[in-house]
């Protein structure tokens, strides 16, 4: 069922609670419901100096077609202590799915970020470039290769 | 389209187990399950290995090095490792089982009293250990509590011995059954269908190896959709506890498995949000409770448990 106007009012509303998590799950749902008219709000949020918060609202923006994931910082929050700030990251990476493998290649061939979490990510993520990607990267520190090999052993379609 | 690397060699997967951080009791199976096959080579691999392992991966190493040379060149280790395993302690019931049977091969016991007898499906080393002695098949227990993480949660700490929430239900809510050996459940915590489906199935020859006339579990986010799974593997469950589940209903439980069950939840859950999946099931069967608090972790959070009387919620005492 649509959500009502004054659902998708309370929503847009939402965005500005001082309440994180309220905000968080407001930028997801506005964009589930595919609410173009937040999309400004979301890009500003997309920024918001808390992660949980720009996370919901980089996913938010995606499902309406818009493209303000910052990777590093979506991978940086897989490393995070934070279990759901964790989660949140995986889960919307994803969603995001194989548009992600590109950013998430690049970023393991940069040799910046944590490693082991973007492959874990990319063997989540799935598909042949996934794979490619997990597959073709050469590590001589023997943690990672050691996740490498158990990705690949446990691989499934 | 990229060509897929060969499977890994025995070896190969060996030093993989070996360097890697899956539970001892799924390490030492492994190790048992390679051991045919292992080339001389890998006897240094494990030398190399054995003094900073586990002692149940010590009793697998000292087991494989038996099956490939047939050299009783650790007899001592293995009664050794037997006298202490007699002294008690967390998991000490399957390390003297493991280490009684090892101990029997080396000193000229029935040649295949391990080999004939294997379930390549199970990955508890005591379950294998005990198809093969008939007749000591553990007990079961009166009752079980068992905690299950969710994604990418398995090496957190707050589900297991020491962990907050851990603590919360055993000393708390006064679960003593809540159990804390270090062949506790664990799953691939992986993000993907497929993952959670082998993580119940996993669950299921956990419990079978861990028999209990009463199955209790608390379970959270997608652990409880694998807990939910493996009542359709006829897991027969007493309380099923989910905190936070991602509720769909291609993850419904076999609701005549279970007797009871209970779905707590946030007020604003946004990995729940994203995780495609609703917070309520509005079945007859669980019983629901919105919390005040926030968040996806709130539901295992013990501070919220208290200010919430979650205890009386979910029935405690049981």
């Amino acid at each position: 069922m649509s959500p009502s106007k004054q659902q998708i009012a309370a929503l847009r509303r939402a965005l500005s609670s001082d309440n994180r998590h309220e905000r968080a799950q407001a930028a997801i749902q506005l964009g589930q419901n595919q609410d173009n008219d937040s999309v400004a709000r979301l890009r500003d949020l997309a920024s918001d100096p808390d992660d949980l918060v720009a996370i919901a609202a980089m996913f938010g923006a995606w499902q309406l077609d818009v493209d303000v994931v910052t990777i590093e910082r979506m991978i940086a929050a897989l490393s995070s202590d934070d279990e759901e700030l964790v989660q949140e990251s995986v889960f919307a990476l994803c969603e995001m799915g194989e548009a992600m493998v590109p950013r998430l290649t690049a970023l393991l061939d940069a040799h910046t970020a944590d490693a082991n979490a973007i492959l874990r990510v990319l063997a989540d993520i799935g598909g042949d470039k996934a794979f490619a990607a997990i597959s073709g990267f050469k590590s001589d520190n023997p943690d990672i290769a050691s996740t490498i090999e158990e990705l690949l052993d446990d691989w499934e379609e | 389209m990229p060509k897929r690397k060969p499977k890994p060699t025995p070896l190969k997967k060996l030093k993989s187990v070996l360097r890697g951080k899956k539970p001892p009791a799924v390490k030492a199976f492994t190790i048992i399950k390679l051991a045919p096959k292992l080339p001389s080579s890998a006897i240094m691999v494990m030398d190399d290995a054995l003094a900073d392992a586990d002692p149940i991966v010590q009793v697998a190493i000292m087991d494989a090095y038996y099956e490939m040379t047939e050299d009783r060149y650790h007899q001592q280790d293995l009664e050794r490792i037997l006298a202490k395993a007699a002294q008690g302690g967390d998991a000490s019931e399957e390390l003297y089982m493991a280490a009684r049977l090892a101990l029997g091969r080396v000193n000229g016991l029935a040649k295949d009293a391990l080999g004939e007898n294997y379930d390549p499906g199970l990955e508890i080393v005591a379950m294998a250990y005990e198809r093969a002695m008939p007749g000591k098949r553990r007990e079961p227990e009166k009752s079980i509590t068992v905690m299950i993480h969710g994604t990418w949660a398995a090496d957190g700490e707050w589900w297991q011995p020491g962990g907050d929430f851990f603590n919360y239900v055993k000393n708390k809510l006064k679960l003593k059954d809540l159990y804390g050996g270090s062949d506790r459940f664990k799953w691939s915590g992986k993000n993907r269908d497929s993952s959670r489906k082998k993580a119940a199935n996993s669950l299921s020859s956990w419990l079978h190896s861990h028999p209990a006339t009463k199955i209790n579990v608390f379970a959270h986010s997608h652990g409880a959709n694998v807990a939910m799974l493996a009542t359709h593997n006829d897991v027969q469950m007493n309380k099923l506890v989910m905190l936070s589940p991602p509720v769909r209903k291609d993850y419904y439980a076999k609701w005549g498995n279970v007797a009871e069950a209970f779905n707590i939840q946030a007020e604003f859950d946004p990995v729940v949000a994203i995780a495609r999946g609703g917070q309520w099931f509005k079945h007859a069967k669980v019983k629901e409770k919105e919390l005040k608090a926030y968040g996806h972790s709130a539901s295992h959070d013990p501070k919220v448990w208290k200010d919430e009387k979650l205890g009386k919620f979910i029935g405690i005492p049981w």
